[in-house]
């Protein structure tokens, strides 16, 4: 097999040797612990929420809700999973809580198809690149279910298993497969320019 | 060095995300690498997966300063109260410890006096349950009469099936039809059913569980 198939390092953004131990310090009560973590987690939380409900100000809040349930229940964090998982599955809960309860996101990005995009953008003429698709794909993202997003942000951003997508969202791996299936199908039709290009 | 197992094309299809991002076991790996080799539908998945996740990478980072929202977590967590060694279960548990020992003094009290008292006797005549058919409930029928059905002609259809009302109307509109004082077979009961059952006047009617009133 050609040399890019190989693995690359992972894509993870703390080490769980020391999440595990500002986790303790945390459920002792010690403050500054927290604000260690918090500095550590803010920006993955934020963007990872943020990629959920598509808006800043819920991702903000999201984040500070997620850190106080971290203050509030580090122990009974039973390192069944890394710290990061553990605290990204608080986080999607809480995106799509924070999501479903308000729905105004949605309904402001559902008013603008994205096929109109395609057929605007010099995508659809085939004369993309770099700038073009990921101007693209952060529309098309919004097209897919809170869920479906989720999975793809969490693969491709965040480099998780499939195995630790299951647990963060709380579900079985076959669901997380499924959801990244369709989640490719639909992608696949609103960004044809996927398939191009030199990679 | 041994071939990895071969793996078939929708499992393999499902798996490429996760070889692309680097996360698949090795046997995982080398059984989906081995398909791909011989799959020009996985090569050109492959290549399109490698470009979203280039695509998603390349999505801009939000540059939002953490201090103010570490400030405004300060203050939340300053109108909470602090983690402690038994906050959790053990607090609860304290607190909660007299209430538990009264509701078990309080149960073993109450089947204390429960075995003093004397069971009454049980004719097993009377003794039955739900799903047991007796001489009477057999002789019942449950009705509910459509809305528009006026007095005159309920009372017409019941004495076309010798039936008399012994109870009802529930909440529901149902009604407990006694059919021929009681003698009526099941042959019979069944009969009375299925020829209420086509009168437009009757919305629902079957043999009923409901036992004699009083």
């Amino acid at each position: 097999m050609d040399q890019e198939l190989k693995r690359p390092s992972r894509a993870r953004f703390s080490d769980d040797n020391a999440d595990v131990a500002l986790l303790e310090r945390v459920a002792s009560g010690d403050r500054e612990a927290l604000r260690d973590l918090y500095g550590t987690y803010y920006h993955p939380l934020l963007r990872f929420i943020y990629r959920i409900t598509g808006r800043l100000d819920l991702a903000q809040e999201g984040v500070n809700d997620v850190m106080l349930v971290v203050w509030r229940s580090s122990r009974s964090f039973g390192r069944r999973s890394t710290v990061s998982t553990w605290i990204m599955g608080i986080a999607y809960r809480k995106a799509l809580k924070l999501l479903a309860a308000s729905r105004r996101w949605t309904s402001r990005v559902a008013s603008d198809p994205i096929e109109d995009l395609v057929e605007r953008s010099p995508l659809g003429a085939e004369h993309s690149d770099d700038d073009d698709l990921r101007d693209l794909l952060d529309e098309a993202l919004r097209h897919l279910s809170a869920e479906h997003r989720a999975v793809v942000e969490l693969t491709y951003f965040y480099g998780c298993s499939y195995e630790e997508i299951a647990v963060i969202a709380a579900c079985p791996v076959n669901t997380v497969k499924t959801r990244m299936f369709h989640a490719r199908a639909k992608l696949k039709t609103l960004l044809p320019a996927l398939g191009k290009g030199p990679l | 060095m041994t071939e990895p197992e071969a793996l078939g094309h929708s499992r393999a299809f499902d798996l490429l995300p996760w070889l692309v991002n680097g996360t698949l076991d090795a046997t995982e790996r080398d059984a989906v690498e081995q398909h791909v080799r011989t799959c020009i539908v996985c090569r050109r998945e492959l290549k399109e997966q490698r470009h979203l996740k280039a695509a998603v990478g390349k999505q801009p980072t939000i540059h939002v300063s953490a201090h103010a929202g570490l400030a405004d977590l300060d203050r939340r967590l300053d109108a909470t109260p602090p983690v402690s060694g038994t906050r959790e279960w053990g607090g609860w548990y304290s607190a909660l410890q007299p209430f538990a020992y009264a509701t078990a003094a309080g149960i073993a009290l109450l089947a204390f006096l429960l075995w003093l008292t004397p069971l009454p006797e049980i004719d097993a005549d009377q003794y039955g349950t739900l799903a047991t058919e007796t001489a009477e409930t057999a002789k019942l029928i449950d009705v509910v009469f459509a809305q528009q059905t006026t007095a005159a002609e309920m009372a017409a259809l019941l004495a076309e099936v010798d039936g008399e009302i012994v109870a009802g109307p529930s909440a529901v509109g149902r009604y407990s039809v006694r059919i021929a004082s009681g003698r009526a077979s099941d042959a019979q009961l069944l009969g009375i059913v299925d020829r209420l059952a086509t009168d437009s006047r009757v919305r629902f009617v079957g043999p009923s569980l409901a036992e004699l009133p009083p």
